[in-house]
């Protein structure tokens, strides 16, 4: 599914990804954990193809494609999906009328009819109850006024819809309060097949309580230092970061 | 091009160089609208062109006949095979129906086809209310009294450099009058307009909608106008009686000139509308995406008490198209409101601006306003 | 490129309301990006964008002429973004 050889990557001059390795297989959940500024979001932006990151070195492969050498949408259409860790909002743009024309435009990239309105409303109105969405939202401006929660439920409505075969969920646990976070987390594990897989980034367990993944990692100053199992997710949490951080840094010294 | 214009391009041509009395006699004006347009064009001679628009462009010879003429004859063409490419994937993209694109290039239709026979369909359900919608040639002919009434009543001849040069030399336009008490059923459209689609180089359009009356008034078409005048200088008035209503509809596409920006068209309009009486609302909104220049900024005194100004715009500019655009809303009477929502959308090289005026006089006790200007630009 | 405002406000009359707001904002990197990521090309994310921001004004224009406002500006912005 995805394999990153040796990321590299800097933002106006400082390298954040420093060597990262990661081979994702399908159907399998991958959660990133770290420290803050320990290159997370800079990992997904890079995936997701946001220009202002350069990538310095290394190589993604996506279904055995060069990803980086698409544009965003293509990534978007071959299959990638970001759950962003601040969706935007746009004015004037209803969230509908905003899907249609993403799960349009990603139809017409494998040669299928665009759907109309009425198959359309009906793929909605299912979706939506994945992520306990009423309809009113579906008419609401994107992510327009939005609470923190309603944004990150949307982000997964959006993935519902657009059905990736790689999911990547920057921080998608932000800002959420327990309710909510257990209705996101709901609607991901709604979506996990054997098919399909996700990576999951986050500072904090809590959110992979919900969200149970198959690997965990650490990623520290821009390279996964450690890899494990959900296990290593409790310890992390136990024990905070500041372990890995002597290890590593230790080693350096 | 016109019977008027051509006219005003001979007389222009001819010795007598700004021959008004000639023009108002060929047109068989009456002797006021000569005197009217007189008094016009004396005043404009003392005035100066403006230089406050941020807009550029060269020096403008208003002796040079030229601008307030068309020189050319407009080409008839046999199909729209004969239609430039660009204009014919326009008007594709706009999805206008080959006929309609046919009417609009100036293609030869055969009678059949021809939507003659709907315009007097139309106007005739129009004439059974009492509504009054023809050029304006036509009503000074058959309504003289009406536009001996209401011309200059919002827009005087002295208003501005501009407005002063139309009123002089103004060739011809639209009049409306909806009576008392009638809403008027359907869009008005100047593209329903008996008179010929092009567009005048000086039009003037004059709505009078009396006492509890109601129109939708819609100028213009997305379709791409080219035409072969350069400077184009309108007026519009609208004057709203106690509890009348009008909306003022633009969709203005004229051509704004090559990448470079060479040759497009300048667009300098003087629109306003005067609620007269109590709780008269008169809402302008317009789409301007058109135009190497536009200068435009339509207004609305709020005389009436509890009367209503509205002012919704998008102006897009792109290239290096100029826009200096946005409204007045001048509020005298007691408790009146305005709403002005202008965005303006600047791509290219072009050049963006919105002007507005809020002024509110010390009679005038109660009243609220917003006032909402933003800007977008479409990334480079 | 210029956009400039010269919003006036003369206020004769202390009982008078007046709300004034003007912003200048760019079609952001930020929501193309966001379109982009959702399989919409960078010139249909800026028509979406900017038909969405002109709502308001196109909401109050009779429905033909509304529907006719927004392809025309989309062909209007064509070439500008890229």
């Amino acid at each position: 599914m995805l394999t990153i050889k040796n990321l590299k990557s800097r933002v106006e001059e400082k390298e954040i990804l420093q060597g990262i390795n990661l081979n994702v297989k399908p159907g399998e959940v991958h959660a990133i954990m770290g420290p803050n500024g320990s290159g997370k979001s800079t990992l997904a932006s890079v995936l997701a193809g946001r220009e202002e990151y350069e990538v310095t070195g290394g190589e993604v492969l996506f279904n055995g494609e060069d990803m980086l050498a698409m544009s965003p949408e293509d990534r978007a259409r071959k299959g990638l999906f970001l759950a962003f860790q601040y969706p935007v909002e746009i004015q004037g743009v209803t969230n509908a009328n905003f899907l249609k024309t993403a799960v349009n435009e990603v139809r017409k990239s494998k040669g299928l009819a665009p759907l109309d309105s009425k198959d359309f409303l009906v793929i909605m109105k299912e979706k939506m109850k994945l992520v306990e969405m009423d309809k009113a939202m579906t008419q609401r401006s994107v992510n327009e006024g939005f609470s923190g929660g309603e944004k990150k439920r949307n982000e997964v409505f959006q993935m519902a819809m657009l059905e990736p075969t790689l999911a990547v969920l920057d921080e998608t646990d932000s800002g959420l309060d327990i309710d909510a976070l257990r209705i996101v987390a709901n609607g991901v594990n709604a979506l996990r097949s054997k098919e399909r897989s996700f990576i999951v980034i986050t500072h904090y367990q809590r959110l992979l309580d919900y969200i149970v993944p198959d690997f965990v990692h650490v990623l520290y100053k821009g390279k996964i230092v450690k890899s494990g199992t959900k296990e290593l997710a409790l310890e992390l949490e136990e024990k905070g970061y500041d372990w890995i951080k002597d290890e590593v840094d230790g080693v350096k010294a | 091009m016109t019977e008027d214009s051509k006219l005003i391009n001979d007389v222009a041509n001819s010795e007598y160089k700004w021959g008004f009395r000639f023009i108002s006699a060929k047109k068989n004006e009456p002797e006021w609208l000569l005197e009217w347009r007189l008094r016009a064009f004396r005043h404009w001679q003392t005035m100066t062109e403006p230089k406050w628009p941020n807009v550029h462009y060269p020096v403008i010879d208003f002796q040079d006949i030229i601008y307030y003429s068309a020189p050319k004859k407009q080409i008839v063409l046999n199909s729209l095979d004969e239609l430039d490419p660009e204009i014919k994937a326009t008007f594709d993209k706009l999805g206008i129906s080959l006929e309609e694109q046919k009417r609009l290039a100036g293609v030869a239709v055969d009678a059949v086809i021809d939507s003659v026979s709907v315009k007097t369909t139309f106007r005739e359900s129009l004439a059974e209310l009492g509504i009054i919608f023809s050029s304006f040639s036509e009503a000074v002919q058959e309504h003289p009294e009406l536009i001996k009434k209401y011309l200059g009543s919002v827009v005087p001849h002295t208003d501005n450099f501009y407005a002063a040069l139309n009123s002089a030399v103004f060739s011809d336009g639209s009049f409306c009058y909806i009576p008392k008490g009638v809403r008027c059923p359907m869009e008005l459209s100047t593209y329903f307009r008996i008179n010929s689609a092009g567009t005048g180089q000086f039009e003037r359009t004059l709505i009078v909608a009396d006492e509890g009356s109601f129109v939708s008034y819609l100028e213009g078409c997305t379709a791409p106008m080219r035409d072969e005048n350069q400077l184009h200088a309108a007026v519009v008035e609208i004057y709203a009686h106690t509890d009348a209503q009008v909306k003022y509809s633009t969709v203005q596409n004229w051509y704004p000139g090559d990448k470079n920006g060479k040759g497009g068209i300048y667009n300098f309009v003087t629109k306003r509308g005067i609620c007269a009486g109590n709780n008269a609302k008169i809402s302008w909104t317009q789409v301007e995406t058109g135009s190497s220049i536009t200068w435009k900024y339509p207004s609305v005194i709020l005389k009436g008490d509890n009367s209503v100004g509205e002012f919704y715009s998008v102006a897009v500019t792109n290239n290096y198209q100029q826009a200096d655009t946005g409204t007045k809303m001048i509020h005298l009477g007691k408790n009146t409101k305005s709403t002005i929502i202008s965005k303006g959308i600047s791509g290219g090289h072009s050049n963006n601006s919105y002007r507005g005026l809020v002024r509110i006089s010390p009679q005038s006790n109660k009243r609220t306003k917003f006032l909402s200007v933003r800007f977008i630009l479409a990334r480079r | 490129m210029w956009r400039d405002t010269f919003p006036y406000l003369e206020v004769n009359n202390r009982t008078a309301t007046v709300e004034h707001e003007a912003t200048t904002s760019k079609v952001g990197e930020d929501q193309i990006f966001y379109c982009n990521q959702r399989g919409i090309s960078t010139e249909d994310a800026v028509g979406l964008i900017v038909n969405g921001y002109c709502k308001e004004v196109f909401n109050q224009l009779p429905m033909e002429f509304a529907v006719e406002a927004q392809k025309l500006l989309a062909i209007s912005l064509e070439g500008s973004v890229g």
